[in-house]
């Protein structure tokens, strides 16, 4: 097991250099450079030529490259273009227990609605109550995260006032547990939403593709009572397939956190990211876009690993 | 001998659309304590039907026991509440199945498999329980099997899943085993070593045995007693030796000659012409009828009973007739 994993981390390695080459290729290929954004349009050319100087801007391409890449390894990735020169590591770290906060609450929403849910329809398919689960779930697919946002922010918050309109915490109010729940429900519940219904779906056709097999009806013939059939039986053999999607549902979150995070005026890593894809912080940009792609890629191999663990046919 | 189980004009059907399937069509079947009932017909004649509705586990919806009883030692299995069922499944009646391949949970070990069978119909300790699966692994053949307890099912080959499968029915020493082409899926060294362990239990046990099968081979080996069945309805029931003598019925006959032989010159292998009609589209009168080479106007405008001839039964006019003759 253990080597297994090693050797899972082991191969990741080539696919971050790629990510980092990719990240690194798209942001030198957007239009527009640095200095045109943080120099006044009416400066001397020599001038101009200093900061470039200053900034490395005209080594060529892949000495940047492996400067970036060199410093990243020392966790240094740089410092921010506005805001004064904070270091991007600083800037993130900031923000990153924010959006992990938000990622992990809306992932355990997102289980603990959708695999009952799933269970429930496949050991009654094609019942009324499927049906409607199913019609839930498209629905939830197909409302766009801010859209859902906004109509749950006017709903609950203005007009009923049950949560607050955004925030991660009452201003100037002194840390509170409860304080910190209330306001994480409704942005945690938008982020889950798309995603509850892909597991919805998933966990039903896995359900139901085992309710076939033939282990369950021998188990049906040991004389087991239907519950322990599905539950013990069925269950482990139906979430292994689940668990890969948890991988792939991922970068959902990640995706999903700029819009959530915006919509809610969360401070978190994907609001960081808008500000300085507007700003075009190319420290901080870059910088992120390695940290979701690490996310990413760690997602997969703790899918992985997880997958090894429950379905002892997976060899490694 | 007294009877184990009777079968009593058992009709399953199949609801399809707009379409009644008759799966099983009136089925009667004795099974006495301590014999093997061998119940053999082509696929689809209804043998695997009436096995599941035996243990009611007709996939529903879809398919439903309509008519008919199953009296186990006298209580009418059909009619039991399911409470009281669930203590004779797995533990009085058990069952094989064809596909040892995907019969067995794979994700849970053998022992774990077998264990809890014991636990919730012994209700036996877990450290006796796991005692008792080793014996039972040990009795089925395997040598190794304090290790095999903690192994996955993947691990093994198609035969030994079988034998773990015939453990795991045995456990509860039950009175009667229903096994579903048991060897069908196996090759046949293979097959001739689960035979005889299911054999050499039942005997120990004192388990009757209903064993499905389209293999004449097989029947021969192990069975006492045989009930050929076609569309869903018995055609014939016999002693083993009897129908291997004499088979009365054309289609018995039928089924005999098309089994090779080694002793004897080689001679063309005989086949029974045609197809097994589809169950929704059953012919008027015999429903063997369309194939049987014996056939006369009567047997396509009425249904032939099936009626007693000593020790036997047959559901053929041409014995009817003879009678009347006498």
């Amino acid at each position: 097991m253990t080597t297994y994993i090693i050797r899972r981390l082991v191969m990741a390695i080539p696919l971050l250099i790629g990510i980092t080459i990719i990240s690194f290729a798209i942001v030198q290929m957007a239009p527009g450079d640095p200095t045109s954004l943080l120099m006044d349009p009416n400066i001397s050319p020599a001038d101009r030529a200093k900061f470039m100087e200053k900034y490395g801007l005209n080594d060529p391409i892949y000495i940047q490259y492996f400067k970036w890449v060199g410093n990243m390894l020392q966790l240094d990735f740089g410092s921010s273009l506005l805001k004064k020169g904070t270091p991007v590591t600083e800037l993130i770290m900031n923000r990153l227990p924010n959006t992990l906060l938000l990622m992990l609450v809306s992932t355990i929403f997102a289980f603990l609605i959708s695999i009952p849910f799933g269970i429930y329809s496949a050991t009654r398919p094609y019942s009324k109550t499927d049906y409607s689960v199913s019609v839930i779930s498209f629905l939830g697919l197909a409302t766009p995260n801010f859209w859902l946002g906004l109509m749950l922010i006017m709903f609950f918050s203005v007009k009923l006032g049950w949560f607050p309109t955004g925030g991660v915490s009452t201003l100037d109010a002194p840390f509170n547990v409860w304080d910190r729940i209330h306001h994480l429900i409704l942005p945690a519940f938008v982020l889950a939403s798309a995603d509850m219904a892909t597991l919805t779906r998933h966990t039903r056709s896995s359900m139901l593709d085992v309710t076939k097999q033939d282990y369950m009806r021998t188990a049906r013939a040991k004389g087991f009572k239907e519950r322990t059939v599905i539950y013990k039986h069925g269950l482990r053999n139906g979430l292994t397939p689940i668990i890969t999607i948890f991988g792939i549902l991922l970068p959902t979150f990640i995706g999903g956190s700029v819009i959530v995070e915006t919509v809610f005026s969360w401070p978190g890593i994907g609001r960081l990211f808008i500000e300085s894809a507007f700003s075009r912080d190319y420290p901080v940009i870059m910088g992120l876009t390695v940290l979701s792609s690490v996310f990413v890629v760690l997602g997969n191999i703790i899918a992985d690993i997880l997958y090894a663990i429950t379905d002892p046919r997976v060899e490694y | 001998m007294s009877a184990l189980l009777e079968v009593k004009n058992l009709k399953t059907h199949f609801f399809r659309k707009k379409q009644t399937i008759p799966a099983v069509d009136g089925v009667d079947l004795t099974i006495k304590k301590g014999e093997t009932v061998a119940l053999v017909g082509e696929s689809g004649s209804g043998k695997s039907i009436t096995s599941l509705s035996i243990m009611r586990l007709i996939p529903s919806p879809g398919g439903e026991i309509v008519d008919g009883q199953v009296l186990y030692n006298g209580t009418d299995l059909i009619e039991l509440p399911e409470k009281e069922l669930l203590k004779i499944r797995g533990n009085e009646i058990s069952m094989i199945f064809q596909e040892p391949m995907t019969s067995l949970n794979p994700v849970l070990t053998i022992g774990q498999q077998i264990i809890e069978v014991l636990i919730y119909h012994q209700k036996m300790s877990k450290s006796k329980a796991k005692q008792k699966a080793i014996e039972l692994l040990e009795m089925v053949g395997f040598s190794r099997a304090a290790e095999l307890i903690n192994d996955y099912p993947h691990r093994l080959s198609g035969g030994m899943r079988q034998r773990v499968m015939i453990a795991m029915a045995m456990s509860c020493s039950p009175k009667l085993l229903i096994a579903d082409e048991p060897t069908t899926a196996l090759d046949v060294t293979i097959q001739a070593q689960i035979l005889d362990i299911m054999k050499q239990l039942s005997n120990k046990f004192g388990t009757s045995v209903l064993l499905i099968t389209h293999d004449l081979g097989v029947v021969s080996e192990i069975a006492d007693r045989i009930v050929v069945m076609y569309c869903g309805q018995v055609v014939e029931e016999a002693t083993v030796g009897d129908l291997f003598e004499n088979p009365l019925h054309p289609y018995s006959e039928g089924l005999i000659e098309s089994v090779p032989s080694i002793e004897g010159e080689i001679s063309r292998l005989q086949s029974i012409e045609g197809n097994v009609p589809p169950p929704e589209n059953l012919p008027e009168g015999c429903r063997f009828a369309p194939r049987c080479p014996k056939a006369f106007d009567r047997c396509f405008q009425e249904m032939p009973t099936l009626s007693k001839k000593l020790s036997r039964s047959v559901r053929c006019f041409l014995y009817e007739q003879e009678e009347v003759g006498k």
